[in-house]
This record gives structure tokens, C-alpha cells and sequence, in this order.
């Protein structure tokens, strides 16, 4: 492993995560909370993020000392706010908390809203790094899910953003849509390979109760493809990208040149994160929050100066190293020996040895390089895996 | 002391058709607990009894009640369990009274437990007070349950009394009808005490507990009584009645109910059915009926998690204390690691007892299917006892086997016979009698393999006669029968968990419809995990579970941690009841399977 590597599996540094749950058409799969046709409420909602940030911070004074290095704004759909909101959030951000020199900003958004003025301005705020919910590029595709943008307007949007200096850019794909087959799959690779993107993040459409999509399945007004054609398009994309020459250093996440997601990182790495907005998650200080997701209670709990948290969970000892083992195995490095050994004082092995064999055994993990590392076939089965860390 | 004044009675119904409600109501309305006192269903103590609505162990309680003569009785109710596999325990307990309250669902009307029962204590000589209850339902239909009861079972309604035991309506009456039409217990305290026992339960402090009916002569503190059967003496150190709360007394007169404490080590010492009487005067005779309870049923107990064993031992042994039914061993298997062989009168005892040590215990368990003794005689000349499947010899030492044969007498009424009679002809049954009891009842007597019985033939004849037969069956002994073991492979390899033994006849037919039933409990892994039926090496059916492609939490959100965390804990609680075998992981439910099984 390379230095910058390595440094990348110790970072102490912060994440702070901003949700906008706003969109301008909810798409039929979404389950997040995201919600359209509330564009009479974005003040208001700025406001009490605002205030969350300050309040938060009135209640952990320690935290504006210690260092920022990743700020990510999620949706919904961050680019549904003007250029002077995003603006006021940024000022606030750096004003309370500690922002690094090196902080990477990265901003979501949706193809075909946004204009090249528009991507230009984000740039100015100071963000370098933009990913776009493009899903696919095929059109009839596209119109199934409900997205409001075309192929072509994913194409323009990402060659604005590289004219106007986006260093970093993030395409999200989905496979497994419904009447998706393998060349669908290829002729979107095709697409990416045209593009200048050095990160692509991709998923199988999930059917989440609650979801419009849910609902259609359930009548059986759409199909989605078989187990045996999802297969084949998850194996088509996995090794399409990888082929592609990106990196895939975690489950659903791939790179060029190493230009990982710091922020995601932060995530599978254990490293501390605060999240502010509607159904926003924190980890910090070993305690697990989450926000409330509905946007008018959220705002009103601030409104009484109460912080928004509607679960709030403390992560003791043995929870964290099962949380630390399984969140480790989704990234390419696995759960490192010493840095296992740094954090919690035990081996691994002494914790885990039968887990760990009897996975090796069955060829899901392999240990190498002091490190246990999941397998492709590990990947395909990795709730399987995972849950065999959680003690119950 | 005079028995004039003694009642003793007990209730039979159907579940759900009252009975508790009712003795409730009597031991309210009397006075014998007041209200605060009453958790509701005094009488059905165990938690898994109250959730089933059946009644596992027997209880009694003691009513004093003054009748509208102005005389105060003494009522003694004994609750009897209610299911084929305690018929035994039923008929002691029938034995220790001389009437009975037959409580029917005035919507419902008379069902099968009911007439199972009924038959009982009509064997017994009971007076039967036949009360129609839930009178107050707006589905009501007192006359018409009337008629039923006069053309089912044979019995004069005419002054069946009407009652809601919810309501409380009719509950004096209940008490007035035990009174008058009960007859007292015949006055023999002149003659040598016999006493008969008709429940055992366990006491820490006490040791096990007789619960008795005087038939003759009498008990008194600091006697020494003998066990008739077991031929043991022992020095009473406590007598007591129930209020229902344990009463201490000096006597058990003749014709009462009540218990003995007498420092009993082991409750396989005081054993249902048993006659106590006084070794300065013993009886020529013990009571007749007495029946060792005999193990019929066999499976493997394992726990899912390896630890747990010493912990399942110690559960068993709680539990035979105050079951002396049950018996076990351990045992290994190459499948489940260490367990035990286990001995049930029937499959509801072996479900109570399994649902008992996982609940009153918190054990995780896996059960094998069950099995019957098999006498296999070997080709040496040996004679192996073999209760679990996999300790079958192979075919090559085996010259023969014998299996267990039951007389089973059902009783139906007469529509039912031709049912009765093809469903046995199908279940490898031999033809024996046929015997009209009255009009309306035929007793049908056929001497089946037991391994039918506890296989589904109990369930058939209840579908088969919408209920209303009743089963009674016991060990006749053993005949040759052409037995093979069948094995069941999980990916290549045999699980001798799964292996069954099975009529030569059967084995093609029962093979393929375990192994399609199989294919439906074992949940898909990661690889294809063909299942093979196979009598030695022939393999007589195949399926396949087809292997899992892909299970990956792709998407993640915002660092919503806790949320990935609940699913990955429901998966693995998905995973808890299964067990590695091998590389395969089989759910709980498989290793019941062949009694899931359509054929």
C-alpha cells in the first residue's frame, strides 16, 4: 500500500454531511427523504439549518477545534437551491467549524437543471468536486424511473462541469432497471468512456416499500428484469467500469487515479461525521444520530430550539467493533490487522478467529497483506458476510 | 366422617368452549378466592397453557358450597388435560370422580374433544350434567345443542343447564345440578385405605407430591403408606387440600381429594394411576386401571448453539421432575453435535416439552422427526433397540425388524365408520372388531403400526371425521415388518438427522414428497444444494435448491449506519434457528419436515 493510501485508512479528520431534501420530480424508487413541490418552504428550511448547525455547536463547543476535511451536500437535490443559499450555508459551515485547507466540497445534482452559468457559480463557492444522478443514459430507461432529464442532457452536464473547472465528477448508475438488458448496460459504459469522470458510483435498483416503484411492482404494472438477467447486468457494469480502468475500492463505488470519495470514506472508516438537514445522520463521539426526516417538524424543532434527533444511539465497545469489521470489509483494503489492533486494543483474531476461517473457508474473504479482504464472490454475498460479525 | 357431603366432579369441553371460564366462576361465586385473588383461569397454571387453551397437567380445587337445602357441601373440581396423548392421565383422573360437567358452546354445539371425552367418563360410570354455556351469544341456539346432545352422544338434555360463564348467568344452577344430581362417594372408611393418584407434581422443599382421591379407609399425618405398584413405603409428612392455595389438614377422609408430601425423592416414585394405601393395613388389591406411562415417541433434542448443552441438560432434568413421562439419553449426532434422545407419550407431549425448554429455559433447539422403537434383529443373532433412525444397521446385518403395533379403538359415531375403516386399511391397519355402544356410537378396534399413528394418522382421522372420532391406543407389542432406512444427502453428503425409517412400500413415495418439501424449507445459499432421498445407495428422488446469486447492501445513504446495522441483524436472526451442516445451513424446520409431508 502507497503512503497516500495508508493516509487515507487513518484519517482523524471530520466529514460534515448537508442534506437538501428537495427535488423537483421524486423519482419512482427514491425512499430518501427527498420531496418535490415545496419550493415555498426552502427559506424557511434554510433557516432552521442554519440555526441546527449553531445550535449543535452550542451544545458540542469542542467541535469547531477539530479539523473538517470532506463537506458533502446530498439530497434530494442540492442544485434545487439559487447559488446565494448554497452561499449562506457555506458561510456558515465556515464560520463555526474548522475547514482544512485540502477540504474536498462536493455538491449533487440532477442533469438537465442546471444551467453552465449555474455549475460555473459552484465552482466559485468553492466546490471542486460534483456527482450527478444520471442513473443511465438510455431514454426509454429514464422515462420509466420518472426522471425528468435525457441521455443527452447528462452528457451536456458533464462536459460543462469539466469546462468550468470541476476537477472531480461522480456519475451514479443504476442497473437492474425494469426492460434493461445487456447492451443497454454496454452502450451506457460506452457513454462513460466518452466522459471525463474520474469516479462512478453504481447500484442495482432496489424496490423499497413506500416508493412508487414499489407499488407498480406490486400490481404487477412493471417487471423488472429476472434474477438470472439481473446477474448478468450487474456482472456486465461491475466489470464493464472496472475494464474502464477504475478501481473499485469499495462495494458500489469505483475511481480513476485515485480520486476516491474522501467523504465516503469517512463512512466505512469509522471516522466521525456530522450531518446536518432533514433526515441527516451523525456519527460523533461514538454516538450514532439521526434526524428527523420530514421537513416541517424538522424545522419547527429548531424553531423551539430543540436539536431536530429523533434516534440516538451509543455505540459501545462490542457494538463498535462489529460496526468497525463490517463497514471496514466493503472497501478494497478490508479490516487491516494493526489498524484493528490500533483502535480496540485486540486482536482480531481473538475476537473473530472462527468467523474469519470459516469465511476464508468458503472462499468469501481472503487474508492478505495483514489484511482480510472479501472475495468477488464475498461481494455478491456481503450481507452474508457481514452479518456474521454481528453477535446477537 | 360421613361422604354425603362430598361432591367430586370435573369438566369436559372442548377448547374454547368454556371450561376454564366456568371453573372460575364456581370458585368466584363461592367465595373460595375472592376476585383480587383470581388471575383469571385459576386452574390452568402453566403459560403454555393458558396460551393453548388445554390443559397439560391436572389441578384440582376444593369448593365449599351451601346449598339451597341450608347443608354445606364440599366440591371437588378435577381439571383433566384435554388430548389423546394424555388419555391416560384423563382417565385417572375420570377415576376420581363420580360426575361430570359436559359444558357445550350453545353456538357451536358439540364438537370432537367433547365426544372423546364424553365416551371417557361414560366408561367410568359418571354422572354427566350436560350445561350449555355462552347462552348469551347473539348465535346462540340452546335447542338445537339440546338436540345434538341427545342424538351425538346419547344423552338426556332435557335439564341441561343454561349458562354464560362470562356473565355470570346460571353459575348457582351449575352449583345446585352438582349438588343434587353428583352422586356422593360410596362411605368405605371401614375398609383398608386405598387412594388413588391421579396427578405428581414436583416440589423443591417437599419432594414430589401425590395429588389423591380416598377411595377407601382414610389418610392421616405420620402414616406410612405404600405405593401398590411400586411397592415403596414412605412417612407422610404433610397432607393438605386445595383452596385452590395449598391447605394443610390432619386427614384425607374417605371420598375426599387432596395431597400427600411424604419426602418422595423422585416423582418417577409416586406414579399416576398408583393406589397408596397404609403398610400397617395394607389392601389385598390396588385399584384397577394402572398403566406404566410407556415412552412411544422418540426424537432428537439438539440446542442450535453448542454451549447451550449443558444447559439443556439441566432444563430436562427440571422438567422430569415433574413429568416422569419423559425420558432421555444423550446422544451425538454427526449433523447436530451433541444432544439427546428424548421418550414422549405422543407428538403434543414431545411439542409441549419442546416449547416448554425453549421458552421456560430460553434454549434455541433443533427436533428431529420422530421415530418409534424398532426391534432389529440381527444377522448374528443380535437384538438391537433402535429409536433413532441413523442407528440402523445396514441392510446387510439386518435379517429382520419389528416394529410396534398399537390396539387403537375409535369411537364414532356411526356415519364415520366407513372413514375409519379405509383410512386404517390405508395406514397398514389390521381389521379386529366392531362394536355398536348404543344407537349413535361404534367403537372401531384395528391394530396399527404405531410409526402410522404418530405419523399423521391422528390428524387424519380428525379431518377425516370433522372431529369427532375419538382415539385411544396402546402398546400391543411388536411385528415383523420389511423396514429400510432412508437417507437424506444435503450437497452429496448424508445428514443423519434427516434419516428416517419407512415402510419398504413407501420409501419411493415418502422419499420424493420429503424431498420437494425439503427443497421448500431450505432457503437458498450461495451455492446449488441438491437434496437426495436414498435407500442404500439407490437414490429415489432428487431436488434442487437453486444457488443465491447475489445479496449485497449496495446502497448507502448519507452514513445511515443504523439502518444497514437492523437489516444485517434481521439476517441473522433469519439465521439463528438454522444450523451448519456441513457447509449447508438448515432451518430448524427441516429436520421436521417428513411430518409436513402430504402423501
Amino acid at each position: 500500500m502507497n503512503n497516500i493510501e495508508s493516509s487515507l485508512l487513518v484519517q482523524r479528520d471530520m466529514g460534515i454531511y448537508i442534506h437538501i431534501p428537495f427535488c423537483k420530480q421524486k423519482c419512482i424508487y427514491c425512499d430518501f427523504p427527498a420531496y418535490q413541490n415545496l419550493q415555498d418552504y426552502y427559506d424557511t428550511y434554510l433557516y432552521a439549518l442554519l440555526q441546527e448547525m449553531t445550535m449543535f455547536v452550542d451544545a458540542h463547543p469542542e467541535v469547531c477545534q477539530k479539523p473538517v476535511d470532506t463537506v458533502y451536500f446530498g439530497g434530494g437535490t442540492p442544485t434545487e437551491l439559487s447559488i446565494e443559499q448554497l452561499y449562506s450555508i457555506l458561510n456558515q459551515i465556515k464560520a463555526l467549524f474548522n475547514i482544512t485547507d485540502d477540504c474536498q466540497f462536493t455538491i449533487e445534482s440532477n442533469p438537465g437543471e442546471l444551467t453552465k452559468a449555474y455549475i460555473a457559480e459552484l465552482v466559485q463557492l468553492g466546490f471542486s468536486r460534483i456527482s450527478f444522478g444520471v442513473q443511465t443514459f438510455n431514454d426509454k430507461n429514464l422515462v420509466a424511473l420518472h426522471r425528468s432529464h435525457r441521455g443527452q442532457d447528462a452528457i451536456q452536464a458533464v462536459n460543462w462541469a469539466h469546462e468550468v473547472g470541476f476537477k472531480d465528477i461522480n456519475l451514479d448508475l443504476i442497473y437492474g432497471l425494469p426492460n434493461q438488458v445487456i447492451e443497454h448496460i454496454e452502450q451506457d459504459l460506452d457513454m462513460v468512456s466518452q466522459l471525463p469522470i474520474n469516479h462512478i458510483s453504481t447500484y442495482g435498483l432496489q424496490v423499497e416499500k413506500g416508493t412508487y416503484l414499489y407499488h407498480l411492482v406490486h400490481r404487477n404494472l412493471i417487471t423488472l428484469p429476472s434474477e438470472h438477467v439481473e446477474d448478468a447486468l450487474y456482472e456486465t457494469m461491475m466489470m464493464g467500469i472496472e475494464a474502464l480502468g477504475f478501481e473499485r475500492y469499495e462495494i458500489s463505488n469505483f475511481a480513476k487515479d485515485r480520486a476516491y470519495s474522501k467523504h465516503n470514506l469517512k463512512y466505512w472508516q469509522y471516522s466521525d461525521y456530522l450531518g446536518f438537514g432533514a433526515g441527516a445522520h451523525s456519527f460523533y463521539d461514538g454516538v450514532r444520530r439521526a434526524n428527523n426526516r420530514n421537513v416541517m417538524p424538522y424545522a419547527r424543532t429548531i424553531d423551539n430550539f430543540i436539536l431536530p434527533i429523533i434516534e440516538e444511539e451509543i455505540i459501545d465497545e462490542s457494538r463498535a467493533i462489529e460496526d468497525y469489521c463490517f463497514l471496514a470489509l466493503r472497501t478494497k483494503w478490508g479490516i487491516q490487522e494493526q489498524l484493528f489492533y490500533k483502535k480496540f486494543g485486540i486482536a482480531i483474531q481473538s475476537k473473530y478467529n472462527d468467523v474469519l476461517m470459516n469465511l476464508i473457508d468458503k472462499q468469501l474473504l481472503v487474508y492478505r497483506d495483514n489484511a482480510y479482504i472479501m472475495t468477488p464472490e464475498g461481494i455478491k454475498h456481503g450481507n452474508y458476510v457481514f452479518s456474521q460479525f454481528i453477535d446477537m | 366422617m360421613s361422604t354425603k357431603k362430598i361432591r367430586n366432579f370435573c369438566i369436559i369441553a372442548h377448547i374454547d368452549h368454556g371450561k376454564s371460564t366456568i371453573a372460575d366462576r364456581l370458585i368466584e361465586y363461592t367465595g373460595t378466592l375472592q376476585k383480587r385473588e383470581m388471575e383469571a383461569q385459576v386452574l390452568d397454571s402453566m403459560d403454555l397453557e393458558r396460551e393453548r387453551g388445554i390443559t397439560i397437567k391436572a389441578q384440582s380445587v376444593r369448593i365449599l358450597y351451601k346449598a339451597q337445602d341450608g347443608e354445606e357441601y364440599t366440591l371437588n373440581l378435577i381439571d383433566t388435560p384435554g388430548h389423546v396423548d394424555f388419555s391416560y392421565e384423563v382417565s385417572r383422573s375420570l377415576a376420581a370422580c363420580e360426575g361430570a360437567l359436559l359444558v357445550v358452546d350453545a353456538a357451536q354445539g358439540v364438537e370432537a374433544q367433547t365426544l372423546a371425552n364424553v365416551y371417557l367418563a361414560l366408561e367410568h360410570d359418571l354422572e354427566i350434567i350436560p350445561v350449555i354455556n355462552k347462552i348469551d351469544l347473539p348465535s346462540a341456539d340452546p335447542d338445537r345443542v339440546k338436540q345434538e346432545i341427545e342424538d351425538i352422544i346419547g344423552l338426556d338434555a332435557s335439564e341441561a343447564v343454561l349458562c354464560s360463564a362470562k356473565s355470570g348467568i346460571g353459575i348457582p344452577d351449575i352449583l345446585e345440578a352438582i349438588v343434587n344430581k353428583v352422586p356422593a362417594p360410596p362411605d368405605k372408611s371401614d375398609e383398608p385405605t386405598r387412594a388413588l393418584i391421579f396427578d405428581s407434581r414436583f416440589d423443591a422443599y417437599k419432594g414430589a407430591i401425590a395429588y389423591v382421591r380416598v377411595k377407601e379407609g382414610s389418610l392421616k399425618l405420620k402414616d406410612t403408606i405404600r405405593m401398590m405398584h411400586d411397592k415403596k413405603d414412605f412417612d407422610v409428612t404433610e397432607l393438605g387440600i386445595f383452596t385452590p392455595n395449598l391447605l394443610p389438614v390432619d386427614e384425607l377422609p374417605c371420598g375426599s381429594v387432596g395431597c400427600i408430601a411424604a419426602s418422595i425423592k423422585n416423582v418417577a416414585d409416586c406414579h399416576v394411576g398408583d393406589t397408596v394405601t397404609l403398610a400397617s393395613n395394607p389392601a389385598p388389591e390396588p385399584l384397577p386401571g394402572y398403566r406404566k406411562a410407556v415412552s412411544m415417541v422418540y426424537c432428537g433434542l439438539y440446542p442450535t448453539e453448542s454451549k447451550d448443552y449443558e444447559n439443556l441438560r439441566d432444563a430436562l432434568e427440571k422438567l422430569q421432575l415433574n413429568d416422569a413421562a419423559l425420558e432421555y439419553e444423550a446422544e451425538t449426532s454427526l449433523a447436530l453435535g451433541f444432544g439427546f434422545r428424548c421418550g414422549f407419550l405422543g407428538l403434543l407431549h414431545m411439542d409441549v416439552i419442546q416449547e416448554r425448554l425453549e421458552r421456560e429455559y430460553n434454549l434455541t433447539l433443533i427436533t428431529t422427526a420422530p421415530s418409534v422403537n424398532y426391534k432389529v434383529y440381527k444377522t448374528n443373532g443380535e437384538m438391537l433397540e433402535v429409536d433413532n433412525p441413523a442407528k440402523l444397521p445396514p441392510p446387510t446385518e439386518i435379517d429382520y425388524v419389528e416394529e410396534p403395533y398399537v390396539k387403537a379403538t375409535t369411537i364414532v359415531p356411526k356415519d364415520f365408520v366407513g372413514t375409519i375403516m379405509e383410512l386404517s386399511q390405508e395406514k397398514r391397519g389390521e381389521y379386529q372388531s366392531m362394536e355398536y355402544l348404543d344407537e349413535t356410537r361404534v367403537s372401531v378396534v384395528y391394530h396399527l403400526p404405531l410409526s402410522e399413528i404418530i405419523y399423521d394418522y391422528f390428524d387424519k382421522l380428525k379431518s377425516a371425521t370433522k372431529g369427532y372420532a375419538s382415539l385411544d391406543y396402546e402398546l400391543i407389542g411388536y411385528q415383523q415388518s420389511p423396514m429400510v432406512k432412508m437417507d437424506i444427502l444435503l450437497n452429496g453428503d448424508p445428514v443423519d438427522a434427516l434419516s428416517i425409517i419407512v415402510h419398504k412400500d413407501r420409501a419411493a413415495t415418502r422419499g420424493r414428497a420429503l424431498a420437494e418439501k425439503l427443497k421448500e424449507l431450505i432457503p437458498r445459499q450461495m451455492f446449488e444444494i441438491p437434496i437426495q432421498a436414498a435407500v442404500g445407495t439407490k437414490i429415489v428422488a432428487r431436488e434442487t435448491v437453486k444457488a443465491w446469486r447475489k445479496d449485497v447492501l449496495a446502497k448507502c445513504y448519507g452514513g445511515d449506519i443504523s439502518r444497514k446495522r437492523k437489516l444485517l441483524e434481521k439476517q441473522k436472526a433469519g439465521k439463528k434457528r438454522m444450523k451448519s451442516v456441513g457447509s449447508v445451513e438448515i432451518p430448524q424446520e427441516a429436520f421436521m419436515a417428513i411430518l409436513k409431508v402430504e402423501d
